[in-house]
């Protein structure tokens, strides 16, 4: 009995919660905690209608009717609080699959997972799409409310990334489906964190960027330090793209190491002027470790 | 051509002086070991080394000497694996000819040590303890001692010639001979057995100082036709010059006074002495009378034979794989030095 115990303590995962809140009002009938356009409620006031509009005795505004001219009944309308769909589009790619201070494969799924759970947790459902150089169909989960999705999702992107490891080497992935994503997710506008590492083409980032226009979307960029950080600052080192790009000699020295974080920080900026021109929010640079009170901070203040 | 010089400098092989060296002179041992230069595209066109997998490689700046680094690591490889085809090819340079200046004479002393040398000479009768013998060793010796560039040989005959010390530049061993000859003369004078096998010494060295035949006697000995014929072949072949000391005996007969009709026999040196005079070598006689003469012979004969000698060898082939080895070995070194500093583990921490 202990060892089960320990087992079940060990082996279950508990996804950390974050939370978050739209800038815009949602359009659904699905109770929620979030904004609507949707008339119904009694949290969001909206306006004054004539009663006759919204014949609710519980809504009279006794003020209102005095300010008329002349007097009529006025009926306070409210907004519904409503739940939109969440989305995680996950890139697949070969790169996704580095491992350095941590796997970034697993690090994806842990934050896919913990995305499921505070969607669900606050009432909204969660959605998956996958892609790598097809939109992963095996992979994809519409917005559903079902209890144990987290988990659901964690196991299958882990068994995923396991087997295909095992059967890697012939075809390197790309993300290119990125852009194709879109078409999976619903017309209505909904939240959207796009889990990435972005080292994608400038071009195949901006094509998914603006496909992904109609929605709210948190990019969120998985960088590990040891790419760019935690780096030996002297000797040769033969790096290998592990999408397939060639591979490159690198005579590590102070000044080249200091070149490659000038570089890193350059693509930085680059990714969030990219994700400011296509309307996006800032996006979320998460090294190494995923926490969900500094994304939860993100965004709540950077709307 | 300046660089192969320097690279035999450089590997150690003594200067070859002024050679006409071309590569046409190059040439193979075993010529199969060549296909192995093809094993030099090997490291020019391999690809898979231990890389270390990273995400992408776009995001990576361009560093032009990690480039060149990369180039010279792959051209040392190559030319490490041609340099070791080379040499198991066995290359070398072909025969060519070297001018050389030669400074030393080649001396071979040729010394009469017939009983007659025990007497004295001809106008000190006074002074009976100097004996030809020992005054021809005296200043044979001081001479030996003060020609420090020659290389020397000395044979000495009476009866049949004997060998006392081979040419070479061991002193010491013609010192010796030359005290050993203390013991004091017996016999006749060979004189052409003495000089044979004193020539017989120069077959087959190199040339590279003026040869000369120092034959010291106080006699002479008639030569048949055929060994005249014969010495003066090997004369010419051997390219050696003949000085005769002729230490004069009392009432001995003069090298240069004709006898009297029907004693030509009486006294051989004389006609020894138009022999050596009509052999077309460099050929001088000094007629010495006292030591003094002898001494003042020797001068001379220190003098004339100093001048340099140029000439022409034939240089044999040169073994140059030892150099391509070692040039294989420095390019093996650099890939060494590349491969310590290669990156082991990438993250650091």
């Amino acid at each position: 009995m202990p060892t089960v115990l320990f087992n079940l303590i060990v082996n279950s995962f508990i996804p950390q919660e974050f939370y978050y809140h739209l800038g815009w009002r949602a359009r659904g009938a699905q109770l929620g905690p979030h904004p609507t356009r949707t008339s119904g409620g009694n949290a969001d006031f909206q306006s004054y209608v004539p009663f006759m509009e919204n014949p609710n005795p519980r809504r009279i505004d006794l003020r209102a009717t005095v300010r008329t001219v002349p007097h009529q009944l006025m009926s306070r309308v409210y907004h519904e609080r409503g739940a939109v769909a969440v989305y995680a589009i996950i890139d697949l790619s070969a790169s996704m699959r580095f491992t350095g201070n941590s796997e970034k494969h697993q690090l994806m799924a842990d934050i896919a997972a913990s995305a499921a759970w505070s969607a669900l947790r606050s009432g909204d459902s969660f959605g998956l799409v996958a892609c790598d150089n097809v939109v992963r169909s095996d992979l994809f989960e519409p917005p559903t409310h079902r209890r144990g999705l987290a988990d659901e999702i964690r196991t299958k992107l882990l068994k995923q990334q396991k087997a295909s490891s095992t059967e890697t080497a012939s075809t390197p992935l790309s993300a290119s489906a990125l852009p194709l994503a879109a078409q999976q997710l619903r017309q209505k506008r909904s939240l959207v964190f796009l889990i990435s590492d972005f080292h994608l083409s400038d071009v195949l980032l901006n094509k998914t960027l603006d496909s992904l226009a109609p929605h709210d979307v948190v990019p969120l960029v998985l960088w590990d330090s040891v790419e760019y950080n935690n780096i030996p600052a002297w000797g040769w080192a033969r790096v290998r793209d592990m999408e397939g790009g060639g591979d490159r000699s690198l005579f590590l020295r102070p000044s080249l190491v200091r070149l490659i974080k000038t570089c890193y920080a350059e693509r930085r900026k680059n990714i969030i002027a990219q994700c400011a021109r296509a309307g996006t929010r800032a996006p979320f640079f998460i090294e190494d470790t995923f926490n969900a009170e500094r994304l939860t901070r993100h965004l709540l203040e950077a709307c | 051509m300046n660089f192969i010089n320097d690279i035999l400098q450089f590997a150690g092989v003594e200067n070859l002086g002024v050679e006409n060296l071309g590569v046409e002179n190059l040439g193979l041992e075993t010529p199969a070991y060549l296909l192995l230069l093809l094993l030099a595209l090997f490291p020019l066109l391999v690809r898979g080394h231990t890389t270390f997998a990273y995400p992408s490689i776009a995001r990576l700046p361009v560093d032009p000497l990690s480039k060149w680094l990369e180039r010279l690591w792959r051209i040392l490889g190559a030319l490490s694996i041609s340099f070791i085809a080379l040499g198991l090819a066995g290359i070398y340079w072909g025969s060519h000819s070297v001018e050389r200046v030669g400074r030393g004479a080649h001396i071979m002393i040729v010394l009469d040590r017939s009983a007659s040398m025990n007497d004295n000479f001809a106008d000190k009768p006074a002074e009976g303890e100097a004996s030809k013998m020992a005054v021809a060793r005296q200043v044979l010796q001081t001479f030996v001692s003060k020609s420090r560039e020659d290389l020397l040989g000395m044979v000495t005959f009476s009866t049949s010639p004997i060998l006392a010390a081979p040419l070479g530049g061991d002193r010491e061993a013609v010192l010796s001979a030359l005290k050993a000859t203390d013991a004091g003369g017996m016999g006749f004078t060979a004189v052409a057995r003495g000089l044979g096998m004193a020539l017989g010494y120069y077959e087959g060295k190199p040339v590279t100082g003026a040869r000369v035949v120092l034959l010291v006697s106080d006699g002479g000995a008639h030569l048949e036709s055929k060994t005249q014929d014969m010495l003066r072949n090997m004369f010419h072949r051997q390219g050696a010059s003949l000085y005769w000391i002729f230490l004069r005996s009392a009432n001995g007969a003069s090298l240069t006074k004709p006898q009297e009709e029907g004693h030509d026999d009486a006294y051989p040196e004389y006609q020894l002495h138009q022999y050596f005079g009509s052999m077309g070598v460099p050929y001088k006689a000094y007629e010495a009378e006292n030591p003094m003469a002898v001494e003042q012979a020797m001068a001379d004969i220190a003098r004339l034979k100093n001048q340099p000698v140029r000439y022409q060898e034939a240089a044999p082939r040169r073994d140059l794989s030892v150099i391509f080895y070692w040039l294989a070995l420095l390019c093996t070194c650099g890939l060494f030095a590349f491969h310590l500093t290669e990156v082991k583990q990438w993250r650091t921490a």
